[in-house]
């Protein structure tokens, strides 16, 4: 490449036209940027979130009494456990705790003898921190936990009030890491229960895994049919009740881009339908020296291709090193603002190639619809009109 | 070699620049076409440059119809045989005499490698390589007529056109120009100029007179 004329040319050309084009480099790759930055955004999102409802059981089932959750007694779980085509029932022990009226954690509670729970801690724990798990009052804390404690001045622990009014310390055992633990605090089944207000023979609700998906339906008909006060979530529901947040939000910049693309494609007819006196001499002498139109209209076109490639590569690193490495600053309180998002405290680096392909496509076409005609009627100037 | 049979151009129906115009250069010959301004040399010059099309007529440059053939047989006709050095030479001033070139080159090849060699030589002919590497906008007039010269012949041109090629030079710089024609034409170059410059008086060659549109031996 660096042998060819051609490509010395295009180079030659860009820095001779270097102050319009940083214009346009400038302008399309804010756009770029804030495009790309909200789709590095949702990528990750979808992807945390998808990879966390994997993770997740297949259905979840909650009591509701006088319109509202309540706790359920064991002989539930017992019966769920007991229907066929139901595995891996849990009944667990889980709540929010509101710290202040501005922040809450999910309590979760796990047994280490009960074999979900060992799944999980087995990754996370040592034998001995475990044992702990077992005999201290002690917990496992997400990020955001983390950090509201040090803001409080609480170190290696806190004083939780129970329902009843007691106040209970517990330590600090380990940070939890991962991007779905930001705001989940882990601790003993049974200290959990007292601190949420649960009776030893109560879960907070049941979940439990249907293997064979076309059974769904059945389960779920047969599990409501038991009891009139018991509701059934499934995996299903859960991941589109998020994406609908998260859509709405996406949709919501999407138009916001669309409107700002449209802009800029006036701008850029505008800008490439003024060719300067000098441009115009430039052309010409091309021509008087036997550049015919196409290859004076390739060169012209390769220019813009320069120009895409530059403030595409632009807008993805400043997006990348924006999302990933800063963490998105606004753009996050927009995204992950929703209560059903706080468990998420920074992005993953995901990043849906085909997607950011598709956009590269569409604003190569864009950019290149408006320059078209621009550059075509440039590059027939008369080679005569610089005698 | 240059065969133009009865060429006429008009600007609007009633405004002929070039009226009925019939002459023969033969290939390696110097012509001076010498006229007032406003004559039509610079359109004849444009013409046989297969920059501008007549009106009506035929224009022959080694036995081509140039004035018939479409823009991309005609722009690759005028890189290989055509070199034109206007009065204001036409350099892109904001870069080097070397880039100046090679876009001239570019017009016939993709090849750097290719067209370094070519440049040096045309730089040698035309007494210009010290500067190779000059901004245009930083030499002197006569330093840009060389480089517009080294320019015509990068491509190895056989039919080279000169437009009032002394009107922008002093006296010093003017004989100068007149050496290195009489040297073009011992390369078997075939010359062509436009002047009213009385300088070319002093040249053996086939002469002619425009006046009002009219060529006259």
């Amino acid at each position: 490449m660096r042998d060819s004329i051609f490509f010395q040319l295009i180079l030659i050309n860009f820095f001779s036209n270097f102050k319009k084009h940083l214009v346009t480099i400038l302008f399309s790759t804010l756009l770029l940027f804030l495009l790309t930055a909200t789709l590095f955004i949702s990528d990750s999102i979808q992807f945390m979130l998808k990879s966390e409802l994997n993770a997740q059981s297949d259905f979840v089932a909650k009591r509701v009494l006088g319109g509202d959750f309540v706790p359920m007694p064991k002989s539930y779980f017992e019966k769920i456990q007991n229907t066929i085509g139901i595995s891996e029932a849990n009944c667990r022990v889980i709540g929010r705790y509101f710290f202040d009226k501005s922040y809450w954690a999910l309590i979760i509670g796990i047994d280490p003898l009960e074999p979900q729970s060992q799944k999980i801690l087995e990754k996370i724990l040592d034998k001995k921190s475990a044992k702990a798990l077992l005999t201290q009052k002690v917990m496992l804390i997400g990020k955001g936990v983390q950090e509201y404690l040090q803001k409080h001045y609480f170190q290696n622990f806190y004083s939780f009030f129970t329902l009843k009014g007691k106040i209970i310390k517990v330590k600090v055992l380990k940070m939890l890491q991962g991007f779905g633990l930001n705001n989940i605090i882990l601790m003993p089944k049974n200290l959990a229960r007292e601190i949420l207000g649960l009776l030893p023979n109560q879960c907070s609700d049941v979940a439990f895994n249907v293997p064979n998906k076309k059974e769904w339906n059945n389960i779920t008909n047969k599990i409501e049919g038991y009891y009139f006060d018991i509701m059934l979530f499934n995996k299903d529901e859960l991941l589109k009740a998020y994406s609908d947040v998260f859509n709405f939000k996406g949709g919501f910049f999407l138009s916001l881009y669309l409107s700002s693309f449209l802009a800029f494609i006036l701008f850029l007819y505008t800008q490439y339908s003024f060719i300067s006196s000098f441009e115009k001499r430039q052309i010409a002498i091309y021509r008087l020296l036997g550049w015919s139109i196409k290859r004076v209209l390739w060169l012209k076109l390769l220019e813009i291709v320069l120009i895409i490639f530059i403030s595409f590569t632009l807008a993805f690193v400043l997006a990348y090193f924006f999302v990933f490495s800063l963490n998105a600053p606004i753009l996050k309180l927009i995204f992950l603002g929703s209560d059903n998002l706080k468990i998420f405290s920074s992005f993953y680096p995901y990043i849906d190639f085909s997607t950011l392909f598709s956009i590269f496509l569409l604003f190569s076409l864009g950019f290149f619809t408006a320059t078209i005609l621009p550059l075509w009627r440039a590059a027939i100037s008369e080679a005569k009109e610089v005698l | 070699m240059i065969d133009i049979q009865n060429l006429t151009k008009k600007v609007q129906p009633n405004q002929t620049i070039l009226d009925n115009i019939s002459f023969r250069v033969k290939k390696g010959e110097l012509v001076i076409v010498k006229g007032v301004s406003g004559s039509g040399k610079t359109t004849l010059l444009s013409i046989l440059a297969t920059l501008d099309k007549p009106t009506s007529g035929k224009v022959l440059i080694n036995n081509q119809a140039v004035h018939k053939l479409p823009d991309l047989h005609l722009s690759l006709f005028r890189a290989q045989h055509i070199g034109f050095v206007a009065q204001h030479f036409n350099l892109i001033e904001h870069l080097s005499v070397y880039d100046n070139l090679l876009i001239a080159k570019g017009a016939l090849t993709n090849s750097i490698k290719e067209a370094k060699s070519d440049i040096t030589k045309a730089l040698k002919q035309a007494n210009i390589l010290h500067k190779k590497d000059a901004i245009v906008k930083n030499l002197s007039g006569g330093e840009k007529q060389r480089t517009a010269i080294a320019r015509a012949l990068v491509n190895c041109a056989d039919i080279l056109l000169f437009d009032e090629p002394t009107a922008a030079l002093d006296s010093k710089n003017s004989q100068t120009f007149l050496e290195l024609l009489q040297n073009l034409h011992k390369m078997q170059k075939t010359i062509i100029v436009a002047t009213h410059d009385p300088i070319f008086d002093t040249l053996k060659a086939k002469t002619f007179i425009m006046q009002d549109g009219k060529l006259y031996e």
